[in-house]
């Protein structure tokens, strides 16, 4: 007994003691404390969270914060094109481990598919895209960005898409980074009409196996102010920029593929599979034409006709077809040519995210894109190439403004890539990263 | 502490408890939103800046090595000790216009001066964009500023240099954080009784005398928030030295987009928006801090 009231007055004490903890009041400073160990619980929770996941799995799934969409870079749309080099490899993607199979199955009547890429290039603004939609009962979800990266974002993420655009600099970098996946052309009831020049572009595939479905292209010229450039005084070649005369005239874009490519092979290298010495001459030389003759890097081609207009730059290789239209809108006329290195080239192409859900609904609208009248309206709609060989006869004279001789077959300087291999297999090449470094310096 | 006896409350009347729960209550949806849409996303960021980054993926294998790039790269600190520099001029800049106009606005315009706090504070809900493109038509070669001038016959030719230069950025930054640093001045200046400086009026100080020595130590403390709200803020600009600044005015800000935008490199620039965040607020609170000379 004498036990028991030992037991039950200590456990009085411990009531009281527990109350008058729990009912004590929490002044400001107490508060303060409060509040702040709340903040350091939640960031270093968040801090371990992030460090506990498994190598296998991706890093944080917050995405970043990307700038205003309008002074995204267009650059990554540039007159480049892909890689004819040392290739990077992409373990696990080779032709044999693509095992054909059927052409894609028919029953997505009703699915929805879930886009994202630049506006126009959803097939949104085509016709005929539109009446395929409607005939299969399929909704079309389009999320529209401002450069890729924002699709390398948003697939880290983990948001699910089934159909997301590629551009032709980024195609080797998103297989690599494992976010989209190997395209089995057995599913494409076009693919084989498709102008062989862009299905064999080495952009697009990657140990043998294609990435993506090329749905537009441009073949990279330079773009000028007529009334500004006469004709005598029209570069043949990009180093004809470097002259004194060009002093301040000139707008890039800030990214170092298309200079790099071109004033590589003006200087009679094996561009773009350069030697660390070489990417070190070729960066050498154009530091003045960055820093002298270049008054403004342009942000999209639309920042570059302005530009252009305004009399802020006379020529600018940042140029698109298309901003002869641009530019006519504002009441002015632009003109463009070609440098004799080489033209460049773009492509924009439909891949297959890795943890898309609706595969047969992506299969069956790319197929229906590059089918010959959808990809002649979509070609009049982007103001590119089309990309199925007979679409052109379907576009009046007047749009059709591009030659198509530079995708019939696959060729040098248009579509070679001019970015430098991603992991080159000899050591001394230079790879896509150094040449990005070697521009960051020269443009710091 | 001590022990209450069980069963008795404290001795603190329930109704000023009450009113301190209910101050905690109010404060905590603006502390909720504070940790996760700002504490949470900064952590995180903090967190990928250790990782290591291989063939376009984030490994959490920890390491230091981005901090050293960035500590050691040549390229970091041209952009870094440029964009510190342009900071610290254009938020210099802004205080200076910022306190003579908020003097003014309370206490010369007298009737007028919500009016013109009104005018002020909407400059600040135009489309940040809209705004940096409409600097281009003021400054460019056709723009505003050339145009009258050419009119006029004063030059013969367009002013380049006032486009796509340093002082471009100089010029926007300062038309953006003008609003921002006339906002903690304008609430400093609130306290400033109007007896003060009639009080040194009636014992024979001037205006500036007035300025200096009364005003000016009552409203330091808003002119040290305003200075580090402009400079921090400045320092974080990427958008305006892109579309501005031409070819070589460039800050961190363009070199971690790049990063993060062209090499996929998203810890490497995490690290460098650590370092830059961290420094600018150093930075910011030491030269606010040796202000104090000002008012002694």
């Amino acid at each position: 007994m004498a036990g028991d009231e030992q037991i039950s007055a200590r456990d009085d004490m411990l009531r009281e003691y527990l109350w008058a903890k729990m009912h004590a009041p929490v002044g400001r400073r107490g508060f303060l404390r409060l509040s702040g160990g709340i903040v350091v619980a939640t960031a270093g929770s968040a801090f371990l969270a992030a460090c506990s996941t498994g190598a296998a799995t991706n890093g944080p799934t917050v995405a970043p914060t990307n700038g205003p969409t309008a002074v995204a870079s267009a650059a990554a749309s540039l007159g480049t094109s892909a890689p004819s080099s040392p290739a990077a490899s992409v373990p696990g993607a080779t032709a044999a481990s693509i095992a054909p199979s059927a052409v894609a199955s028919a029953n997505i009547d009703g699915s929805a598919i879930n886009f994202i890429g630049l506006d126009g290039e959803d097939g949104m603004k085509v016709d005929a895209a539109a009446k395929w939609r409607a005939a299969r009962q399929i909704t079309l979800t389009s999320k529209y960005i401002g450069s890729d990266d924002e699709v390398f974002a948003a697939v880290k993420a983990g948001q699910v898409y089934d159909i997301a655009m590629t551009f032709n600099p980024f195609m080797q970098r998103f297989a690599e980074a494992k976010i989209i996946q190997p395209i089995d052309t057995s599913r494409l009831t076009n693919w084989n009409d498709m102008f062989e020049g862009l299905r064999t572009a080495d952009f697009l595939n990657v140990n043998g196996v294609p990435y993506g479905v090329p749905i537009a292209w441009g073949d990279g010229p330079y773009v000028y102010n007529p009334k500004k450039v006469t004709e005598a005084e029209k570069p043949s070649s990009i180093l004809d920029l470097l002259d004194p005369k060009w002093k301040k005239r000139l707008i890039l874009a800030d990214d170092p593929g298309f200079p790099f490519y071109l004033v590589g092979l003006g200087l009679g290298f094996p561009s773009p599979n350069l030697t660390k010495d070489q990417l070190k001459q070729v960066a050498d030389t154009c530091r003045p034409l960055v820093k002298e003759q270049t008054v403004a890097f342009a942000k999209t081609y639309a920042d570059a006709t302005d530009l252009l207009v305004r009399s802020e730059g006379d020529l600018t290789t940042l140029g698109w077809e298309a901003m002869l239209n641009f530019a006519k809108d504002k009441g002015a006329t632009l003109a463009f040519d070609f440098f004799k290195e080489a033209r460049g080239g773009w492509s924009d192409s439909m891949t297959i995210p890795v943890n898309a859900e609706n595969i047969d609904g992506a299969y069956a609208y790319m197929d229906a894109i590059i089918s010959p009248e959808i990809s002649a309206q979509m070609a009049v709609s982007l103001v590119s190439g089309a990309v199925n060989q007979k679409s052109p006869p379907l576009i009046s004279a007047k749009d059709n403004i591009y030659n198509y001789d530079v995708v019939r077959t696959r060729q040098s300087g248009v579509f070679e890539d001019t970015l430098a291999p991603e992991t080159p297999t000899d050591p001394n090449i230079a790879s896509h990263q150094d040449w990005l470094d070697a521009w960051a310096k020269l443009t710091a | 502490m001590a022990v209450a006896i069980a069963g008795s409350a404290p001795s603190r009347p329930a109704g000023r408890r009450s009113r301190r729960w209910l101050a905690f209550a109010q404060l905590a949806p603006a502390l909720l939103y504070f940790v996760v849409f700002f504490i949470g996303p900064f952590a995180a960021l903090f967190a990928l800046s250790f990782f290591t980054f291989s063939r376009f993926d984030f490994l959490p294998i920890l390491t230091l090595n981005n901090y050293i790039n960035v500590l050691t790269s040549e390229t970091f600190q041209i952009l870094y000790l440029r964009t510190i520099a342009l900071a610290l001029l254009a938020s210099v800049i802004v205080v200076a216009i910022a306190y003579p106009f908020t003097y003014a606005l309370t206490f010369v315009f007298g009737r007028r001066r919500q009016l013109l706090y009104f005018l002020v504070l909407v400059s600040l809900f135009g489309g940040y964009l809209v705004r940096i493109y409409a600097w281009r038509s003021i400054l460019g070669a056709e723009g505003v500023i050339n145009g009258t001038l050419l009119s006029l016959g004063i030059i013969d030719e367009p002013i380049r240099w006032i486009l796509n230069s340093p002082f471009a950025v100089v010029v926007a930054l300062v038309n953006f954080l003008v609003p921002l640093a006339v906002l903690p001045i304008y609430a400093a200046m609130q306290n400033v009784s109007p007896g003060l400086i009639e009080a040194g009026r009636d014992l024979g100080s001037g205006s500036w005398s007035i300025t200096r020595w009364i005003v000016l130590p009552l409203v330091m403390p808003g002119v040290r928030v305003a200075f580090i709200f402009t400079f921090i803020a400045a320092t974080g600009e990427f958008a305006i030295p892109s579309l501005l600044g031409g070819t070589e005015t460039a800050f961190v800000g363009n070199h971690i987009q790049f990063q993060i935008g062209q090499t996929l490199n998203w810890p490497l620039g995490a690290a460098m928006a650590i370092t830059l965040i961290v420094s600018a607020i150093a930075i910011s609170f030491a030269l606010a801090a040796s202000t104090r000379w000002l008012v002694r």
